[in-house]
């Protein structure tokens, strides 16, 4: 059994195009890993052993026919529930989900698999991607690889979680205020959200349209490059996705290992204020220090509205997750309550039997926040808010090329915290959800473990389409350091 | 419909409508009838408005669609094109604003019908302001002024079963809609009902929609209050649904100006409420409604970025309009000379119009032309809309030729129907058929003459009593008209017996 | 239950990004700004069955994140055209073609009831504001 722990998704792709393991062996080695690790963590909601054999076969058929397999072959994969995988259930981690069967496929995950990837199974994650801890699951918690006790972050905690721990080579998320970038620091990977419209959303189970961003978790920069790669591009199935070619961004990576000379890095105030854990701050600022030693001039920045991005979030994001989520009805798909009199009360038990907690109180705030006669207040004062958001950015960027700060406040919160306190949960989206409302990319990776031995994350923010400078300063610090070496204990079942 | 000497059709006098609201009679003469139409039209494009199934009318339940119209997890709307043109091809023959920038929104609203428990719709941002909806009654001509038209998706249909279930079928969820709201310009169930036939005429000659009530193509919805004359204030409004086709429009809105004029005679209030037309019975019933008046809790579509439409595009739209119903009319009663009632018939499907003015171009004069058309050509299709058919049975360069040969003597004009009866089951051409069947008048005076001698010298005592019975030359004339074999040039029959039997000329 | 909240959120509120301020950790605030009643009508609105276990704390909870975000009303927002979409471009338009699409089966496949080709629910009574013609154009 080849030995994949911590084996980046290029390594394994380059070997298995180069004839030097079979996919079939790839996926072995992270079935049976899956096998002895997950019972510990929790990462899979759904395995597809047969389905991921089958999958690692056709591409050592393809390559043993002499053709190529794809700049993704042989690569496991772990999916994040919601993305709709045909023939394979996908739940969004809610009970109202429970045995859906998609009869189609999204268009991310028929990309990655026309790239040779192996999808080995669906990913746990916060119910519908509202969450920040992946606590709520309606199924089963995650558990952070690196201290069992601890989160793995969300909504996205199943796929960072499953990475770190090396039970899959790379995986998907979405990102709404956060949910790629937290969990990618609090596990120690890399996670990226790429700009609004670069990914295309088609098959991804909206949470809140104008937010979603679906992106990749990898164990390096150019794993994460690599998979973006092709992930992203124009998608007529999504009328929002960005008509423009993808970039370069593995390309971009390889660039930054060259230095950084010429690239200047703001950095906000605002970003470093009360609030930030004191070794988190130690470990971004050494990390800013290691940017400027490979030739970036570091700029002070000051994105004044950012006090205003989590109100400003949970506005929209609620208002379209109340309104998304109006189609989970006990009518086409998904659970159905026992018995009903009336259409309305066949509605009213479904989702009051389905949704968890989280989702309903989304839900009600989101109604409550459109009714007619607040609209103004809320939903239209918040969609003004975002516009004065997006433009502290683009001012910024008159002055820099890219933004760096803290990705998390603080490292991976211990299990239960802070799931009573919805409020307190939302906070811990500071410093990820002003990116989500502008639409620009950001970028998380490893910067530092805390002396309890939790991860710290690194935010490198571009402007819009800017993939390639969030690319080329992490892959500068990348290369720099070995923050992306480090393993977490082994869990056991 | 009898033809006059001349031909002309005559049209029967337009008979008031029974119990309807005009000022001298009935509700109207105290209160003022204020009436606002909804008409939903569905737009006949291949594909749905927001995904790739079949828009097609019918089909076994649920196997048109696709996951986007059935609002699966994860889909997503993308504008379908030819519905956008739709749009504005309506927007600007009813000479409203089309605006550079317009929105899509979505409307919450949770019924089994709604897949999504939102339809996306226009709100705040419609495709289309203003405008005017123009249509003639009793001679008269009348301009409906518009609030807007916008674009939205069509439900599915409920279909109810008995034992306490209901049954969902998705295939029109996603059809594409033009929604026209009108201003409450109308002032009668009549008008109302004209207006609607106006708005169907529209969009059956820009080619966007069937406009079938029957088949749901083309629905409406009225806003009907009274108020006494003078008030400046609108009365409490009910709204009236279910009407197909456009005598139920008519029955209802009276139904229900009745209705509302009896409760306020007795000092009572209108409720504002929706009430649904019972055609079997005659009446319109109130539907139950929710306890809180509807939220729909609007918003812009997040899916759909805003739609743009240029100057350049709209330019061109606007120069490839089909001459539209009210520049046709203008046109038939003016230069080309026709009455109005003949000209009404014919603009009222464009099918119609093309056909006639064809025939006129390849020679036909036009009055005689309308005639045809409208006495026999319309009468032997099931659908006005066959004449634009490329096998139509009498093309109209062929129709021509026939009313020519009428024109021109040839052929008597009762020869001539029978002959385009032939025309028409044997596709055959007029001139062909003429020639082979020796059809051809006899007009030529020489044998016409001697045709004519022959019968007055058999009759004698009718020759006799002619000069005291002058009608009774028409039964020289049918003796005539026997020898002929039924060709005889009625008109040079008479003239040439007239002159045997010394009576003067009429 | 021994952890300490501060712990991460120390030194100076002042001038916290996330607004802390607008926060007294220690004072219960949960007013009764937004009550049952209105909890009871939301719910209905969504179509939420909640207990009244349920009612009672959602009460509280969007009380909370509706204090919270109530300091969006300190930034001037005159002049500033509302945020809709992340893009810069508008709606691409698709051309009108059909396409290959679910057949009855798959359309159905997911049905948690059906008769035959039909999603079947409870016998709906058709009820004033249903949109477009949905109600109207039920088949008895």
């Amino acid at each position: 059994m080849i030995d994949v722990r911590g084996v980046s998704a290029v390594t394994l792709a380059d070997g298995v195009r180069a004839g030097k393991w079979r996919a079939r062996e790839v996926t072995e080695a992270y079935l049976d890993r899956i096998a002895r690790h997950d019972g510990g963590l929790g990462c899979y909601l759904l395995v597809d052993a047969d389905g991921a054999r089958r999958r690692a076969d056709a591409v050592d058929a393809t390559q043993k026919a002499g053709r190529d397999a794809g700049p993704l072959a042989g690569v496991p994969l772990g999916i994040k529930d919601i993305f709709c995988t045909r023939g394979l259930e996908t739940t969004c981690a809610s009970k109202i989900l429970r045995g859906f069967i998609p009869p189609y496929e999204s268009t991310v995950t028929e990309r990655l698999g026309a790239a040779g990837a192996v999808a080995l199974g669906k990913l746990n994650m916060d119910e519908f991607a509202m969450g920040s801890s992946t606590e709520n699951s309606a199924f089963q918690p995650t558990r952070n690889p690196w201290s069992t006790g601890h989160v793995p972050g969300g909504s996205s905690g199943g796929s960072a979680a499953a990475v770190a721990a090396s039970l899959c080579a790379g995986a998907t998320g979405t990102d709404t205020g956060g949910s790629i970038r937290q969990p990618a620091s609090l596990c120690g990977v890399v996670g990226v959200k790429p700009t609004y419209g670069r990914v295309s959303r088609y098959g991804v189970i909206a949470f809140a349209s104008s937010l979603d961003h679906p992106g990749p978790f990898g164990r390096t920069v150019e794993d994460t490059a690599a998979l973006l790669e092709v992930m992203a591009g124009p998608d007529p199935l999504d009328a929002t996705s960005i008509p423009q070619p993808v970039g370069a961004y593995r390309k971009a990576t390889r660039a930054g290992r060259e230095g950084l000379a010429g690239v200047r890095l703001g950095v906000p105030a605002e970003y470093f204020q009360a609030g930030l854990d004191a070794e988190v701050e130690a470990a971004v600022r050494a990390a800013i220090d290691e940017l400027a030693r490979a030739g970036a001039k570091i700029v002070p920045v000051s994105l004044p509205h950012t006090k205003y991005a989590i109100a400003t979030y949970y506005l929209i994001c609620t208002a379209e997750a109340s309104s998304n989520l109006a189609r989970y009805d006990g009518v086409r798909f998904g659970h159905r309550t026992a018995q009903a009199r009336s259409l309305d009360e066949l509605y009213s038990k479904t989702r009051g039997e389905g949704f968890g907690a989280e989702p309903k109180r989304r839900i009600m705030l989101g109604a409550y926040v459109l009714r007619a006669g607040y609209y103004e207040a809320y939903y239209g004062k918040a969609l003004r808010a975002r516009r004065k958001i997006a433009d502290d950015f683009s001012a910024a960027f008159a002055g820099c090329d890219a933004i760096v700060t803290p990705t998390s406040p603080v490292p991976a919160f211990r299990a239960g915290e802070r799931v009573a306190d919805p409020l307190q949960m939302y906070l811990a989206d500071v410093y990820t959800v002003a990116p989500d409302l502008a639409g620009i990319p950001a970028l998380s990776q490893p910067c530092g473990l805390t002396k309890g031995g939790l991860p710290i994350g690194l935010q490198t923010i571009g402007p819009a389409l800017g993939e390639e400078i969030c690319f080329r300063v992490a892959g500068a610090y990348e290369s720099r350091t070995d923050w992306h070496t480090r393993l977490p204990p082994e869990a056991t079942s | 419909m009898s033809a006059n000497a001349s031909g002309e059709r005559e049209v029967p006098s337009h008979k008031p409508i029974a119990g309807g609201a005009g000022p001298s009679q009935g509700p109207g003469q105290k209160y003022e009838v204020v009436i606002g139409l909804e008409v939903h039209v569905q737009l006949a494009t291949r594909s749905k408005i927001f995904s790739w199934s079949s828009a097609a009318f019918g089909g076994e339940p649920n196997t048109n669609t696709d996951p986007v119209c059935l609002g699966l997890p994860g889909t997503l709307p993308v504008l379908n094109r030819a519905a956008v043109e739709s749009a504005i091809r309506l927007g600007l023959a009813a000479g409203c604003t089309i605006r550079p920038r317009c929105r899509f929104a979505r409307k919450h609203f949770f019924y089994a019908d709604l897949p999504k428990g939102f339809q996306i719709s226009q709100f705040d941002e419609p495709i289309c302001d203003g405008g005017a909806i123009q249509f003639r009654l009793h001679g008269e001509a009348h301009a409906v002024r518009l609030t807007r038209i916008h674009l939205e998706e069509d439900t599915g249909k409920n279909i109810h079963a008995p034992a306490g279930v209901s049954f969902v079928d998705y295939n029109r969820a996603g059809v594409p809609l033009c929604e026209i709201v009108s201003e409450p310009d109308l002032r009668s169930a009549e008008e109302a009902a004209e207006y609607v036939r106006a708005v169907r005429a529209l969009v059956r000659y820009l080619g966007i929609g069937d406009g079938n009530m029957e088949e749901g193509s083309l629905r409406c919805d009225a806003n009907v209050s009274l108020r006494l004359h003078g008030a400046a204030a609108y009365g409490t409004k009910a709204e009236i649904k279910n009407m197909n086709s456009f005598k139920n429009v008519r029955e209802a809105i009276e139904h229900e100006i009745k209705r509302q004029a009896a409760i306020l005679d007795r000092g009572e209030r209108v409720a504002q409420e929706t009430r649904l037309w019972d055609p079997a019975r005659g009446v319109t019933q109130s539907m139950r409604s929710k306890e809180s008046a509807h939220d729909y809790r609007y918003f812009p579509e997040p899916d759909l970025p805003p739609l743009v439409v240029t100057e350049a595009e709209l330019a061109a739209f606007r120069a490839a309009l089909p001459e539209l119903p009210t520049e046709r009319f203008a046109r038939y009663t003016g230069p080309v000379g026709l009455s109005p009632q003949d000209a009404g018939v014919l603009v009222a499907d464009r099918e119609i119009a093309v056909y006639f003015d064809a025939v006129v171009a390849a020679g036909a004069p036009a009055k005689r032309a309308a005639n045809w058309v409208i006495n026999e050509v319309l009468g032997r299709v099931d659908d006005p809309r066959r004449l634009g058919d490329a096998d139509l049975p009498v093309p109209p360069a062929a129709l021509a030729e026939l009313v020519k040969l009428v024109e021109d003597g040839t052929l008597s004009g009762k020869l001539g129907k029978d002959v385009f009866g032939k025309m028409w089951g044997e596709r055959r051409g007029a001139a062909e058929i003429v020639a082979v069947e020796g059809l051809a008048q006899v007009s030529d005076g020489g044998a016409l003459e001697e045709i004519c001698r022959r019968v007055v010298d058999a009759s004698p005592d009718v020759v006799a009593r002619v000069q005291g019975n002058p009608k009774l030359i028409g039964f020289f004339v049918g003796a005539v008209m026997k020898e002929t074999g039924g060709k005889g040039n009625p008109k040079a029959i008479n003239e040439i017996l007239r002159r045997l039997l010394g009576q003067p000329t009429p | 239950m021994g952890v300490d909240r501060t712990q991460h959120y120390n030194v100076d509120r002042r001038n916290s990004p996330i607004g802390l301020e607008n926060r007294d950790m220690n004072r219960d605030f949960r007013m009764a700004r937004i009550g049952p009643e209105e909890v009871r009508e939301l719910a209905m609105l969504a179509r939420l069955q909640l207990s009244e276990d349920e009612v009672a704390r959602m009460a509280g909870d969007l009380a909370a994140i509706l204090d919270y975000v109530d300091a969006l009303r300190d930034l001037d927002t005159t002049d500033v055209e509302p945020m809709t979409h992340a893009v810069p471009f508008d709606c691409p338009l698709r051309v009108d073609e059909v396409k290959p699409s679910l057949s009855m089966e798959e359309a159905l496949s997911n049905a948690p009831r059906r008769e035959g080709s039909f999603f079947e629910v409870p016998r709906i009574v058709p009820v004033a504001g249903a949109p477009v013609a949905g109600a109207s154009e039920d088949e008895p």
